[in-house]
């Protein structure tokens, strides 16, 4: 077969290059991406080079690494909670007639020592490398959906203040945004054939909530033809209008229903921040202010640059003296993530707080947060228990407190 | 062989933080040994030939870095000799050389175990956090969370949690100075029971869910239950009600309109100002938790508010199992396993 046929088939997806030694989880890519695969548990960065391609015709991914890596990958691989899954591993060694090490037998097996080919390649952010590699448990869903918003909050921002003078995510690790929303998008399609090809049934008696709706038969048709339109050199427009008081993704390249499948699944939750807009112009604090923001799953660094976009559309951001990111057990990996996105965009002084569903945790976390002087505003979106615990203790204890709710109007 | 004992828990259990699986659990590890350095899993059956394909579990569950070690009745011998596939090891509890260390830490779990498990109820999400750090983080991420993130009024929380912490920090050798934390013993208080609960029940999709919420109402022994829904969620109500009303005098459901986050709160503090307690079941809207708060604040209502959340139940024959346990390795006795401590269900708890 010739080589030509190999790259026919493959995107690729590799971790732009970037180090911060000051940022304490984690230091470059490749440990960033560890430290979001293994639920933020290891943060070791590779040897080598990593990079994911994604397979145009069914969607599936082969993740192509260093072959001294091996141990380290296959060992995130096999952990239960952690969060990387792709359907075919490829080792790579350096030129020349260097002899593998032990373990040679296995990847042959397996068909590891794969020449790698690929017709495009795309340098993305640990975020969107992570949900090209993430399997597709509702975590690795919420991951996919997350790093697509990241590419979109430009977008998004402008469908609903015009303007940002914000920097955007992917920009902290400079990124081009094109390559990131590409990336995210071939990512986030990728996730959706997999999930489709799930058993809807059983999947709906595993989980007792959040489960993602299955695309249509025409949405995911819209998905193969998107893939295979980007693989053969295309590209793609993407948009984010307000219609019918919602926002929803617009684009040439895709089918009507692929856009509609999106914009429900990917933008349904953003539309909040257009009440949340509202209710920062309205209600404006007086003087000096420190944020709280709630992270539920799926909330991540464009959560944080819609709020820095609103705030400095306002005229706050001189006045807002600390943001508090207050993370559960589950969201904490995305969370950190985010916090690097915070200390590296100018964003006003950052810290983590982990709370959980424990109301006693919750409000333990309240009188951490309750220090600062100045009034509060405080974004509700973690898990019930905490919200009702940890906002009737802000309220009890503080005077000048604005409560925001990331959850949409209900009508 | 020890020059001091290990810390020893029985029926060790990790679940997913995203518990919305319908089974979220993790791994369970008979008695779970934690060293200055690390830890080992002590796993144990009846007889040796049931370890082979237990064994396989460890392989699937992450934890193949770290020793999993059998123990049984007897070694394995010639009645073996048909196992089809490789055995892990299996050390008969006879052969155990530190076997009146492993006494002193059983007999101490059994004495303690009502107070441990009052404690891991109540902090059941942060303390199940630290038991993924212990099993599978690194000492880097261990130190930034343990020492930096976490503040000392947070670690200082509860007993429970600050003996994890000292055990994560054992565990990962970040420091192996501080004593542990003693569990106290005995049961808590039980709170009071609940009259009237007024429950928000949202649009729930998943009969899994609905089942679990329905089995959690009817176990509470309310006189009265108000089920406060929308229209969207009506038909949640009436399959909740379906399934319990023979265990609650009175039941009914009442159907909230117009700007849902001001009357369901507003419903729900009227419903719940004598006597009653106001439960949420799932996920509710921020929008309307906030309403509500802000209602209980302004009205100065001494409404009590609980949640309907998954939390650890004892099961009810793992104390039997473990005195067993002990009994056979004293030699009185034959039995030489333990059953799981725990399952996960819907408990209502205070906020």
């Amino acid at each position: 077969m010739s080589a030509s046929i190999y790259e026919q088939e493959k995107l690729c997806l590799k971790l732009k290059e970037w180090s911060d030694s000051n940022f304490p989880f984690f230091s470059n890519s490749s440990s960033a991406w560890i430290f979001l695969a293994t639920h933020g548990m290891w943060s070791e960065k590779l040897k080598g080079e990593v990079r994911v391609t994604v397979d145009a015709l069914s969607g599936e991914t082969t993740l192509i690494f260093f072959h001294e890596d091996y141990g380290l990958i296959r060992a995130v691989d096999a952990n239960p909670v952690f969060h990387m899954s792709v359907e075919k591993f490829a080792v790579t060694k350096k030129e020349g007639k260097e002899v593998s090490p032990v373990g040679v037998h296995i990847r042959m097996k397996k068909g590891e020592i794969e020449r790698v080919s690929f017709r495009k390649e795309i340098e993305v952010t640990p975020l969107t490398f992570h949900a090209a590699t993430s399997g597709i448990h509702r975590s690795g869903i919420s991951y996919r959906i997350m790093a697509f918003q990241q590419a979109l909050s430009r977008k998004i921002s402008e469908a609903i203040l015009q303007k940002s003078d914000v920097k955007a995510p992917y920009e902290v690790f400079s990124v081009d945004e094109r390559h990131e929303m590409e990336g995210s998008l071939i990512s986030l399609i990728s996730g959706v054939i997999k999930w489709s090809k799930l058993d809807a049934k059983a999947v709906e008696a595993e989980l007792t909530t959040s489960v993602l709706e299955m695309p249509s038969a025409k949405a995911l048709r819209g998905c193969y033809d998107l893939l295979s339109h980007l693989l053969q050199g295309g590209e793609v427009d993407l948009s984010v209008v307000e219609e019918e008081k919602k926002l929803s993704l617009k684009s040439k390249q895709a089918s009507r229903e692929l856009l509609e499948y999106l914009s429900k699944i990917v933008l349904g939750r953003l539309n909040v921040y257009k009440r949340v807009h509202e209710e920062l112009k309205e209600g404006k604090p007086e003087g000096e202010f420190s944020l709280a923001i709630d992270f539920s799953e799926q909330m991540g660094p464009c959560d944080a640059y819609l709020l820095l976009s609103i705030l400095s559309s306002e005229n706050l951001m001189e006045d807002c003296r600390g943001i508090w990111l207050i993370a559960t057990p589950l969201s904490y990996p995305a969370v950190a993530y985010t916090l690097l996105y915070l200390k590296r965009s100018g964003a006003p002084d950052s810290r983590m707080a982990i709370s959980s569903e424990d109301p006693a945790l919750s409000r333990r976390v309240a009188d951490r947060i309750l220090e600062f002087d100045g009034s509060l505003i405080y974004i509700a979106a973690g898990p019930t228990s905490h919200v009702l615990s940890f906002a009737r203790e802000i309220m009890r204890r503080k005077e000048k407190i604005k409560t925001i709710p990331l959850s949409p109007h209900f009508r | 062989m020890f020059q001091e004992c290990p810390f020893l828990e029985a029926s060790f259990s990790l679940y997913h933080p995203d518990m919305v699986y319908a089974n979220p659990k993790v791994v369970e590890v008979d008695l779970l040994l934690v060293f200055n350095g690390g830890y080992a899993c002590l796993e144990l059956k009846k007889k040796p030939s049931d370890a082979h394909r237990d064994s396989l579990k460890f392989f699937v569950n992450g934890l193949a870095p770290q020793p999993v070690v059998y123990v049984s009745k007897r070694s394995i011998g010639k009645g073996e000799s048909e196992l089809g596939i490789s055995n892990p090891l299996v050390i008969p509890h006879g052969e155990i050389s530190f076997k009146e260390c492993l006494l002193d830490k059983l007999r101490e779990w059994r004495e303690k175990f009502d107070g441990f498990f009052e404690e891991r109820r109540e902090l059941f999400s942060i303390d199940n956090f630290l038991c993924m750090l212990l099993l599978y983080a690194s000492p880097k991420i261990c130190r930034l969370l343990l020492d930096e993130v976490l503040s000392d009024e947070e670690k200082n929380l509860s007993p429970l949690i600050k003996r994890r912490i000292s055990l994560i920090k054992r565990a990962k050798g970040l420091d192996n100075s501080t004593g542990l934390e003693e569990i106290p013993a005995g049961e808590k208080e039980k709170s009071e029971g609940m009259e009237k609960l007024v429950v928000l029940v949202p649009t729930i999709k998943s009969e899994v869910l609905i089942n679990k919420i329905a089995e959690a109402l009817g176990g509470l022994g309310a006189g009265e239950v108000v089920l406060l829904c929308t229209k969207q969620s009506a038909k949640e109500c009436r399959e909740i009600i379906g399934m319990i009303k023979d265990k609650i005098k009175s039941i009914k459901c009442e159907i909230v309109e117009g700007d849902l986050e001001e009357s369901w709160s507003s419903k729900a503090v009227e419903e719940a100002s004598n006597k009653g307690v106001i439960v949420t079941a799932a996920e509710i809207p921020k929008g309307v938790l906030l309403k509500l708060v802000e209602k209980l604040a302004d009205e100065k209502k001494s409404v009590k508010l609980a949640s309907l959340l998954p939390r650890p139940v004892k099961k009810g024959d793992f104390l039997k199992s473990l005195s067993s346990l002990i009994s056979a390795l004293e030699g009185r006795g034959e039995c030489c396993e333990i059953g799981e401590r725990e399952e996960i269900k819907l408990e209502c708890i205070d906020i």
